[in-house]
């Protein structure tokens, strides 16, 4: 996979995301409020928290998809307006076009950044053998298997060289056994690529196991609780799980998220009783 | 006894599972040949109870068979039509005004539908005068349309249009609202325009009930245009069927009734065909 390596480079200089007092209400409901984060280039980070605290509204505030004021949110010094493609996003599940065949889905970027169809085809093989997926070109999205259709997904967004990847829950849909070798498989992807990635769980395994800093989010209205940096090496061991690093953080995120949780019940209960 | 009669069912899974390669086939065969010669006797015993209900002139108080041909009549007139060379001026002049009815309500349906669900000022718009005329049978238009078009044929086209408008617009206009909003938010990450979110995404994914539509809409044009061809028609076979009434030609009645049915069936399957030529990844699944 040599071109694909090309584009990575030990240092990458790009990819800073700040986002800076974000606050998003839908209708009178706050969900986010006075959000601030910094994701540094190149640097893997999750966004953690119990269910429906605004973890996939900032990513859709990043990505674009939500409107936001000017100054919140920005990528590199450049102020995020709408979807762009140096903001790659992969969604849990659904969101390959059914239509097109793997090969065409993966071109469909660099078709739309105007390169010929020739090219988008070549660049979009390269990058279904950098997941693995070469094989499969041909086949519709609906003949594979939900881990193989996110790696046709991941490959789509990488192929246009983002260089922040925001991943929704990708993982989420997918049973225990395909979920490891996929986390397993994104870190050796993301070693290559060294692209910024902002990922969103609720799974604190998953969490501590990818990335160097969890974030950890509040109940709504959605704010950073803590920032916890993941000290565990690199590349990851298997036996990862049983260092007392990991327990040690993993206990942290769960008296945390569970404390977080009962909050977000009891809101719940107040406001929908 | 129960216990028993699950572990035997589960073993009978097991080895239907593990069979399924070879051992199913001849059974598949038998099933299927079953199931077509219940049907042929069905089907037989159908024209039978028909010709003795004719030939014996039931007679049921609220119903009579006393003026229905038996299907012996039936088929002699069918033969007589086809060698007369009657029957392919009626054939041309219905096929040309369903498909001109149908083409021009598919071309119309689709870009009005496509319009209205994506833009909210051409849903304000073209909508409320679409909605207006929306539940008035296309059928009701028969007397308007002989007033507005000074040909018979522009007004019959213009009832068949009608009838297949409405079916083919409200199923592109819900296949575009139904298009995962997921799918044109990955679009707009991947740099894509206004454009290419139409042709590649929203297009592609309305297909499925725009086909749909379509299929409706060609029954319901045939169904106008028969009734329109009875009132206005020279020619076509819904007036070939009026006349026969006119004439006293009973059984070329039917013979006009079964020649529509057929009709309409291999427009259908005409139409699905194309559908699903027009829509390959549906197959694959």
């Amino acid at each position: 996979m040599p071109a694909v390596a090309e584009q990575g480079g030990s240092a990458p200089a790009v990819g800073r995301l700040e986002i800076h007092d974000l606050s998003i209400r839908f209708g009178t409901n706050p969900v986010i409020e006075n959000f601030g984060l910094t994701v540094e280039p190149g640097e893997f980070v999750c966004l953690l928290g119990p269910s429906g605290c605004g973890k996939s509204t900032v990513l859709n505030a990043v990505a674009g998809f939500v409107p936001v004021e000017s100054v919140t949110v920005s990528v590199d010094g450049r102020p995020v307006k709408g979807p762009g493609v140096d903001r790659g996003m992969v969604f849990q599940q659904y969101s390959l076009f059914p239509w097109k065949t793997v090969l065409e889905n993966v071109a469909f970027g660099p078709r739309m950044q105007g390169a010929s169809r020739a090219k988008a085809r070549s660049m979009a093989r390269t990058y279904l053998e950098f997941v693995g997926l070469l094989a499969f070109a041909d086949r519709y999205p609906a003949t594979l298997s939900g881990g193989m259709q996110q790696r046709v997904g991941i490959a789509r967004a990488l192929v246009n060289h983002p260089s922040v990847l925001l991943m929704d829950e990708p993982f989420g849909a997918l049973d225990a056994q395909t979920r490891g070798l996929m986390q397993e498989n994104l870190l050796r992807l993301w070693e290559e690529i060294r692209a910024t990635v902002l990922f969103v769980t609720h799974d604190i395994d998953e969490a501590l196991y990818l990335a160097d800093r969890v974030v950890i989010m509040s109940a709504p209205p959605g704010r950073v609780l803590l920032n916890l940096a993941i000290d565990l090496p690199r590349p990851r061991p298997d036996d990862v799980f049983a260092l007392p690093a990991f327990a040690a953080a993993k206990r942290q995120c769960l008296t945390l998220i569970r404390q977080e949780s009962q909050r977000v019940f009891d809101h719940q209960r107040r406001n929908f009783s | 006894m129960s216990l028993s009669r699950a572990k035997s069912d589960a073993f009978d899974a097991d080895a239907t599972a593990a069979g399924s390669g070879a051992a199913a086939t001849p059974g598949l065969v038998a099933t299927t040949v079953r199931h077509a010669c219940v049907r042929i006797v069905s089907v037989t015993l159908f024209i039978g109870l028909w010709q003795l209900a004719s030939a014996s002139h039931l007679r049921l108080g609220f119903v009579t068979f006393v003026n229905v041909p038996a299907p012996t009549e039936v088929f002699e007139s069918f033969i007589a039509l086809v060698r007369s060379g009657k029957l392919a001026p009626h054939l041309a002049a219905s096929i040309v005004r369903v498909f001109a009815g149908f083409g021009v309500a598919a071309v119309t349906g689709i870009l009005l539908g496509l319009a209205i669900a994506r833009s909210k000022l051409a849903e304000d718009v073209l909508w409320p005068p679409l909605e207006i005329l929306r539940p008035i049978p296309a059928v009701a238009w028969i007397p308007l349309a002989i007033l507005m078009f000074p040909s018979a044929e522009g007004s019959m086209v213009f009832i068949t249009y009608t009838g297949a408008l409405f079916p083919i617009l409200l199923n592109t206009i819900h296949g575009v609202a139904e298009v995962d909003h997921r799918l044109i938010s990955s679009a707009r990450s991947l740099g894509a325009g206004w454009r290419a979110i139409l042709f590649e995404v929203i297009i592609p994914g309305a297909a499925p009930s725009i086909v749909t539509g379509l299929a409706i809409g060609m029954g319901t044009a045939w169904f106008c245009l028969v009734t329109a061809e009875m009132i206005a028609g020279q020619f076509g076979v819904g007036y070939y069927t009026w006349e026969s009434y006119t004439l006293q030609n009973y059984p070329d009645i039917i013979v006009g009734m079964l020649v529509i049915g057929a009709l309409g069936m291999a427009s259908s399957v005409l139409v699905r065909w194309a559908g699903g030529r027009l829509t390959p990844w549906r197959e694959t699944k």
